[in-house]
């Protein structure tokens, strides 16, 4: 397979932290949200400050910082977009994803150096949406979750615009961007950034006042799950695979980078196996607070066994220990940003972006008190000294033999 | 001039209705009201009123064939066409047939400056989505003097919309059939109901108030709305359309079932606020 116009892995990142660990463990660009017009307001959203950083970052190894400015304005929203948009262009920020018509317009009034993708939150369902989004300037449009393969493929031979595909991570049950649901039970705008997620509750079905049926009415789905159609995506053409998920962890994001980097990379040297692909499933799915589905992407079509019935969430998985912030070659220092208890003894796997992972011992432990046996406190200025050379964002997982 | 406009039904008086909205089949979110396409041409002959072609389903890729003649055909049969995919914006624009859209959206809808865009776009009638707050009609209606600008002023608003079939999906988890008349969900720590219907579709689900803001409808009009739309899907009370009209006119007294939906409700967690 030609290694010209490789497919992007596009990874969500909630702060500089994530944003960093994606790029490091595999994504060729990040998506972010700013401090404002941006949807999920419980992420740890970035200051301009901030996007200045990450994209520094991102240009150093060559790859994009994408910023999403994608809520649903209502008039007053817009104060200060201008002045947002100019901030986010002199930060040399690749592109925004946006859902707002105005904001288009206004990044073509500005003649800003940055594209604009259109969000998901549009719907775009079919050649002709694209069309529309196109003929306005937009180089990318994110397509609608309910598009399936055949569907993605119809469009990208019609349109000249780059397809987004969303791959992996949390999927909303009705069409985005025109569902109120959360709006109308706790005045939580989901178009605005206060998505209560409220598909996902428990509703019962009456007919005529009576109850149908003792167990729960769930209209929420299982999570996306398409690494074994990222094949059929890069046949197609699609320019962008994107994972969901912000407000997921440094583990989340750095795992996730690297299963999905890894089964494109063999995609396209011609080493995709089964095997390869069973070990990338068994990742996710540990990893994944949800059960999972292909959704729209599954070749058989939308299955009832897609929706949540009962209440599934799995165990999270506690193997993530915490990550190596900062690594002193000469001292063999090592400082951790602690996320689960440490104890001296433990076998650790040190899981990293560069090398294949491997096994350390941890022989002592400090923290800003002294030394400790256990680490089980957040933000304690844990430390350790371990010979094996190590670097910044490399993950601390539980040894599991 | 102010009009006031429904969703097609013969349940309903049509005293004060100036133009029938008609869901036409396989391109409408409503399976009840659905009338086929060459019915609803003959309701259009028959009747003295302005007829609208309400086609707002999102099209799927795979439809677009076989839908583009019925959205021609409905584009160059109807006074004017209720849409919310930009498919039918092209296909109208293709046609020189622009004059006819109506832009009806559930949710894009509701600033001023969007609407401004959409007008430069050829676009000349609006319904405001129903999210909008009172100063966002106000802003719109303010703002837009050259067009026609309405909004859905009767009726339960759709709060969501889905491809997939929930209740379908209900059914055949639990091996159930379900009679699907009148179907209402409740979510478990709250004590009022929401309709839910599914059709070929999908699944939408309704809000479990009636939106009407009887009291500010005189108002909008003064300003220059254009249409007051009325959706009569699973109301039960009787002349609509003359509560409406009185409302217009500011000749009603309180009304204990009307809601003002999310005009005044202060949203947590917006941006820009």
């Amino acid at each position: 397979m030609t290694m010209g116009n490789k497919i992007e892995l596009l990874m969500p990142a909630g702060d500089l932290t994530r944003l960093k660990v994606a790029l490091l463990y595999g994504a060729d660009a990040v998506f972010i949200g700013g401090k404002m017009f941006s949807l999920r307001a419980k992420a740890s959203n970035f200051t301009i400050e901030d996007i200045t950083e990450g994209v520094k970052f991102a240009h150093s190894l060559d790859k994009k910082v994408y910023v999403t400015v994608n809520i649903i304005p209502h008039s007053s929203d817009l104060n200060k977009i201008e002045e947002y948009l100019l901030s986010l262009d002199n930060a040399g920020v690749d592109a925004i994803i946006v859902s707002s018509l105005y904001i288009i317009n206004l990044v073509q009034k500005l003649k800003l150096k940055l594209e604009c993708h259109v969000s998901t939150q549009v719907s775009a369902t079919n050649r002709e949406y694209v069309k529309f989004y196109e003929n306005l300037g937009c180089t990318r449009v994110v397509l609608a979750r309910e598009c399936s393969l055949k569907e993605i493929k119809s469009i990208k031979d019609n349109v000249n615009a780059e397809l987004e595909v969303f791959i992996q991570g949390g999927l909303c049950s009705s069409y985005s961007g025109k569902c109120t649901l959360s709006n109308y039970f706790v005045n939580r705008d989901a178009n605005r950034g206060g998505c209560a997620h409220s598909c996902r509750w428990d509703y019962s079905l009456y007919s005529n006042d009576e109850l149908l049926f003792d167990k729960p009415f769930k209209i929420a789905s299982r999570d996306l799950m398409g690494i074994r159609v990222v094949k059929d995506l890069i046949d197609i053409g699609v320019s962008s695979l994107k994972v969901e998920g912000r407000m997921k962890s440094i583990n989340y994001v750095a795992l996730v980078a690297k299963t999905y980097r890894n089964i494109i990379d063999s995609i396209y040297e011609d080493t995709l196996s089964e095997e390869k692909l069973l070990s990338a499933e068994n990742t996710l799915k540990k990893l994944e607070s949800r059960p999972l589905c292909e959704a729209f992407l599954n070749k058989e079509g939308i299955s009832y066994l897609d929706q949540i019935y009962e209440n599934e969430s799995l165990m999270v998985n506690k193997s993530y220990l915490g990550y190596i912030s900062s690594y002193d070659l000469t001292s063999h220092r090592v400082d951790i940003v602690r996320k689960n208890d440490i104890f001296v003894g433990q076998e650790i796997e040190v899981f990293c972006y560069d090398r294949e992972p491997f096994v350390v011992k941890i022989t002592s432990l400090f923290d800003k008190d002294g030394e400790v046996q256990l680490a089980n406190k957040t933000e304690n200025g844990l430390y350790s000294f371990i010979n094996e050379e190590l670097k910044p964002y490399y993950i601390l997982r539980k040894y599991e033999e | 001039m102010a009009k006031i406009v429904s969703i097609f039904t013969n349940d309903i008086s049509s005293k004060y209705i100036d133009a029938w909205l008609i869901p036409i089949k396989k391109l409408s979110c409503r399976s009840f009201f659905e009338v086929d396409l060459n019915k609803a041409i003959e309701i259009r002959k028959k009747s003295n009123k302005e007829i609208y072609f309400l086609c707002d389903k999102l099209i799927s890729e795979s439809e677009t064939n076989e839908f583009k003649q019925l959205i021609i055909n409905c584009l160059e049969n109807c006074d004017l066409l209720f849409f919310q995919d930009f498919y039918i914006y092209n296909l109208a624009k293709e046609y020189n047939l622009l004059s006819k859209l109506v832009y009806y959206s559930p949710t894009l809808c509701t600033s001023y400056q969007e609407v401004s865009i959409l007008k430069r776009l050829g676009i000349n009638n609006f319904i405001l989505s129903k999210e909008s707050t009172y100063d966002d009609y106000v802003e719109n209606l303010n703002n837009h003097h050259d067009i026609g600008l309405g909004m859905l002023c009767f009726g339960y608003p759709q709060i969501y919309y889905s491809k997939r079939k929930m209740i379908t999906s209900f059914e055949t988890q639990y091996k159930l059939t379900i009679n699907r008349d009148v179907l209402k969900i409740k979510e478990k720590t709250r004590d009022f109901y929401q309709s839910i219907i599914e059709d070929e579709n999908g699944t939408y689900i309704f809000a479990g108030e009636i939106f009407f803001p009887y009291q500010y409808l005189s108002e909008f009009k003064s300003l220059g709305m254009e249409m007051f739309l009325i959706d009569p899907s699973f109301v039960t009370i009787k002349n609509i359309d003359e509560l409406v009209n009185n409302a217009l006119n500011g000749n009603l007294e309180e009304i204990d079932f009307a809601s003002t939906y999310l005009m005044f409700k202060e949203m947590v967690n917006d941006y820009g606020k």
